[in-house]
């Protein structure tokens, strides 16, 4: 554990594929399969923290959890620090979750609603017996540090979540998930149930324990001012597919998929007509289930060309970092 | 976002309420809990003191006084005496403990088969379910009186072997309850990232899953018990349960039904004994709910 390689990605997905297999019409015996995610290349620094972003139903929650493998993926790799995670068995696995965790969307349906903050919080450090032949108070000790260093106090140890605001579920979350001391922390849309003034608390929390701790991030979330506060790159999904990568300054700046522009249209900013030449998005995503033939964007990209529709783009590297599919960009 | 977005959250201390309080606090809410409360709590004192309570508790646990046989209610035999003459008041009385004792154990038996056999049901899913949810209906094809009574039949007739027979065939309820409940946990965050932490599918199912299902099994067993009893009674009746000359509500119904039209005590006292305690027990069931939710305590 304690080798690292800094020039080794800490997370590599290797075309990583997950169809979720749904039962068609029990008469007709169709059978359904939706295409979440549909072959996609990361690779994650360490210390970095990279956004993903897409419209809902894009395979970006998908995605995460495949990392995770709170889902198995149907095919493809996920490469953790050097090590393949379809190889390990279930106990190996499970000494590998301590150094990823996550944080999910919805602060209230995360934290059992039996449980005590104190309990909650204890948990992991209970399962992976953190501290061994653990003395009660070396635990308690640790849980209130995990809470203070997410803004609570010892007040809320004896608290059940139902007694605390979003964002101090919130907070719990987190630092449940900070209590083993994870190198990746994956971020689930961690701020789109809250409300604005608590969502940039939990930001610059986020963005602080990041800095404190040396962790990594992949934040996740359709929200693009969010994601530009806290990555240092990002990554734009559509339809289980990566479509652009890059430094998150250079896709802010100079986006180059016309999804990427579209999408970026959409964020209000705050100075009038600031705004490029405009490609609006018109339709609809189409289903997943039934994904486009070449390009998967052509159905609603005005540029579409007869190529767009037959030949599916790769993922080109079109300035150093910054990688677009795209038939259009590039030649 | 300036640093004072960053300060932490501070908000007015919750007032804590002993829990004692506030479990009186939601029975007293409503005043058919109130009446559901006063009730189960009178026939517990009587199941617990009924030999010092009873006006001839002798009479009470079965020796016959063929003097008075079939007087009608009176100052002396206030629910009159039935065809030994034994007092159908004091055999009431000591009739309680076994009438509440026994539903007692078959929902606790048939809660701690069914409930995490549910549990472990839906949260696996794949075959295990499927093993498990046609065992069940395979028990639920049955009128579940019939199956008891061929239980019975096979172990013999006695007030164990009757409670074992419920049991066994009062299970399956639980596990599809349960199960049901899990399907809808298992989509919880909470469990996610139970899965997440690396916590194990067992401790998972245990302490996330099942401590969550405690208010619907708590409803659900409360109304059972009422039909327990019934079911006892009906067992009893049938003379698949207690033995005379014991005093069993069930039995006492039996006894006295070729004499209702002239002698109509004998079997209606013991009837509305029953009746009032299965009420008092459905009443409960939706009290014990709100107290189990830690949500109510606002």
């Amino acid at each position: 554990m304690s080798y690292s390689n800094s020039d080794r990605p800490l997370v590599e997905i290797r075309s990583l594929v997950k169809h979720f297999r749904l039962r068609g019409g029990w008469l007709t015996g169709r059978r359904i399969v939706l295409h979440a995610v549909d072959g996609v290349d990361l690779t994650i620094m360490p210390g970095e923290s990279f956004g993903l972003v897409g419209e809902s139903g894009c395979g970006k929650t998908t995605l995460g959890r495949c990392i995770l493998r709170l889902v198995r993926p149907t095919s493809g790799q996920v490469i953790f620090d050097g090590t393949d995670l379809s190889e390990l068995t279930r106990r190996e696995m499970r000494h590998l979750r301590r150094q990823m965790q996550i944080v999910f969307q919805n602060p209230f349906s995360s934290l059992s609603p039996r449980f005590r903050i104190f309990d909650i919080i204890a948990e992991p450090l209970r399962t992976h017996k953190v501290l061994p032949k653990l003395p009660r108070h070396l635990l308690y000790d640790r849980v209130v540090e995990l809470l203070e260093q997410v803004g609570l106090g010892r007040q809320h140890l004896d608290r059940y979540p139902h007694e605390l605001s979003g964002g101090q579920c919130q907070r719990v979350a987190i630092a449940r998930a900070l209590s083993l001391d994870p190198r990746l922390l994956i971020l689930d849309e961690p701020t789109s149930a809250l409300d604005v003034s608590v969502q940039a608390q939990i930001l610059n929390l986020l963005v602080r324990l990041r800095h404190e701790l040396q962790l990594t991030y992949l934040f996740i979330s359709h929200n693009l001012s969010v994601v530009e506060h806290i990555s240092d790159r990002i990554g734009v999904m559509y339809l289980g597919k990566l479509v652009e990568i890059g430094p998150t300054e250079t896709v802010f700046r100079e986006p180059l998929h016309p999804y990427t522009r579209a999408l970026l249209q959409s964020v209000p900013l705050p100075i009038p007509g600031a705004r490029k030449e405009a490609i609006p998005l018109h339709g609809n995503v189409p289903s997943p289930a039934n994904p486009p033939s070449g390009c998967r964007f052509h159905t609603r990209c005005r540029l579409a060309t007869d190529i767009c529709r037959t030949d599916e783009p790769p993922l080109q590297e079109i300035a150093p970092g910054h990688l677009v599919a795209c038939h259009l960009v590039g030649n | 976002m300036g640093d004072v977005m960053d300060a932490t959250v501070e908000e007015g201390e919750l007032k804590t309420v002993p829990r004692g309080h506030q479990i009186i606090r939601v029975i007293g809410r409503d005043p058919l809990s109130i009446f559901a409360v006063v009730i189960i709590a009178i026939f517990v004192l009587v199941a617990a003191f009924g030999p010092w309570m009873a006006p001839y508790p002798e009479q009470g646990f079965g020796r016959s006084n063929t003097d008075e046989t079939f007087q009608p209610p009176s100052p002396t035999h206030i629910l009159g005496t039935d065809y030994l003459g034994r007092d159908v008041l004091s055999r009431i009385i000591i009739g309680t403990r076994a009438a509440l004792q026994a539903p007692i154990i078959v929902v606790v038996l048939a809660v701690a088969i069914g409930a995490p056999l549910g549990a472990i049901a839906g949260y696996m899913g794949g075959w295990i379910d499927e093993l498990i949810m046609r065992v069940t209906d395979l028990f639920l094809a049955f009128p579940f009186l019939l199956l008891a009574m061929a239980i019975v039949a096979a172990l013999g007739p006695s007030l164990n072997n009757a409670m074992i027979a419920l049991a066994i065939s009062w299970w399956p309820w639980y596990t599809r309850l349960v199960r049901g409940v899990t399907l809808s946990l298992r989509e919880y965050y909470f469990v996610e990232a139970a899965r997440a932490i690396g916590v194990p599918d067992i401790v998972i199912i245990f302490k996330h899953i099942l401590p969550n299902c405690i208010s619907p099994i708590m409803v659900q067993a409360t109304i059972d018990m009422g039909t327990v009893i019934l079911a006892m009674g009906s067992l009893a009746f049938l003379g698949m349960s207690t033995r005379p000359p014991k005093p069993d509500w069930g039995l006492m119904v039996a006894e006295g039904r070729t004499v209702i039209l002239r002698q109509w005590w004998v079997s209606t006292f013991p009837g509305l004994a029953i009746f009032i305690t299965v009420l008092a027990f459905n009443l409960l069931g939706d009290t014990l709910r709100d107290i189990f939710d830690p949500r109510q305590y606002r």
